[in-house]
């Protein structure tokens, strides 16, 4: 398989996760499902299950459809709750009503229906949605899938989006569909302990070759083949420690520029700005309240 | 609601063949930013993924490549046309990919999605 290049998300990926534009977030923390606390929590369903989830899943329309059924409302794939998604599509069939809407996501496997309905305390983000969703524009949903009780009529509820600036990440998008569905497969064959922390590393493997971080992407996608990356280097040992240290008495954690601005000297922007990014894609921190702010998981 | 009757297939030249009448989706590299080569009247050509070149009948004045706001690289929505041996692509729609494109990496994910991983996708 060939590797990603250098140029495929550089600079642009790490421009796009930590921006300033876009007026913020919508939801953050859905990446960590059930490891966090004081987040907004996008699904029900016990805590107690953590092991059968699957984490935020890239998924294809068709991923979708094919998904098996849990008997209850959740859709199983390779033995894995499906509940926090995201995929990358087309819009089409805007339909505009009350406090919400509904549109299809085209991926060119098929197309799903996806509802939003919007967060009256967050105008400006709802307004930014709503520009962005327009018939033909390619974009990133993150939200649930769900089933409608009693049918087989899934759709995907959404929390949050983002436009699609740079067309790589369609790429990048199937290839991590790819990665994903052959990573949890492994896991349920084999070492179904490694839990939802397995399922952080796949996340983190597969946002590494987008996020260009530290290692070229050829080293990245080795290692996420390998599934061995389980501890952090010392730059990210570093910044995660500095997340936890600014965050304490913060609810919403804090800033990549005060971690930035804290460990000048040590480390330099684009440092932190890659560790940062690895462990957000391996689950240690996550968005809070907004997109420039974030918290670690595990304090200390 | 899900439909996934008719896939538009992430596809290179060398695909083409397997999709004959059928829609896909080909990102291609016009030969200089925003202009393409013609290869006579409403068609234009285009270097896909895999490096070779493909054929594609034109739109009509929405198109594009006929009014000249078409990127470095683009993706044709079109349907397969097989006429004796070469297949060429009749637009449907194109989207503008921008002038940066990885298509080496996506030439990996044409292989993959319509090979090992086509349970994925098709």
């Amino acid at each position: 398989m060939a590797m990603l290049s250098d140029s495929l998300f550089g600079d642009a990926g790490a421009g796009d996760l930590y921006g300033n534009g876009g007026g913020g977030g919508a939801a953050g923390g859905f990446m960590n499902d059930g490891s966090g606390a004081g987040r907004k929590s996008v699904g029900g369903g016990s805590q107690g299950e953590a092991g059968a989830r699957a984490g935020l899943l890239p998924v294809t329309v068709k991923l979708l459809a094919t998904a098996a059924d849990s008997g209850s409302d959740e859709l199983i794939f390779e033995g894995r709750e499906v509940r926090e998604v995201t995929i990358v599509g087309k819009v089409g069939n805007r339909d505009e009503a009350g406090g919400g809407m509904s549109f299809t996501i085209d991926d060119g496997t098929g197309k799903v229906s996806v509802k939003y309905f919007f967060d009256m305390d967050m105008d400006e983000t709802v307004a930014r949605n709503k520009q962005l969703l327009q018939d033909g524009n390619y974009v990133r949903i993150y939200g649930q899938a769900k089933r409608q009780p009693n049918t087989d009529n899934r759709y995907i509820q959404m929390f949050s989006m983002k436009e699609i600036a740079d067309m790589n990440e369609i790429t990048f998008h199937g290839l991590e569909v790819i990665f994903t569905k052959m990573h949890l497969a492994k896991l349920a064959g084999g070492d179904m302990k490694a839990d939802a922390m397995g399922m952080g590393m796949g996340m983190g493997m597969g946002m590494g070759m987008g996020g260009g971080s530290a290692p070229a992407g050829a080293d990245a996608m080795g290692m996420g083949m390998g599934m061995q990356q389980s501890d952090h280097n010392d730059s990210q040992k570093m910044v995660l420690d500095t997340f936890a240290k600014l965050s304490t008495g913060h609810e919403n954690g804090t800033t990549l520029d005060a971690v930035i601005a804290e460990l000048a000297g040590s480390l330099s922007k684009a440092q932190v700005k890659s560790a940062a990014e690895a462990l957000v894609s391996d689950g240690s921190l996550y968005n809070s309240c907004d997109e420039e702010h974030f918290l670690p998981c595990f304090a200390g | 609601m899900i439909d996934t009757a008719e896939p538009r297939p992430f596809v290179n030249a060398a695909l083409l063949p397997r999709y004959a009448s059928k829609t896909v989706r080909l990102v291609g590299k016009t030969s200089s930013g925003g202009g393409a080569a013609s290869s006579g009247a409403d068609a234009v050509l285009l270097s896909a993924s895999d490096g070779q070149t493909v054929t594609v009948k034109t739109c009509g004045p929405t198109s594009p490549f006929l009014n000249n706001t078409a990127t470095q690289f683009v993706e044709v929505e079109g349907v397969v046309e097989a006429d004796g041996g070469a297949c060429c692509l009749r637009e449907v729609k194109t989207t503008n990919f921008g002038d940066k494109f990885d298509m080496d990496t996506h030439n990996e994910l044409c292989k993959l999605s319509n090979g090992d991983h086509a349970a994925l996708f098709l």
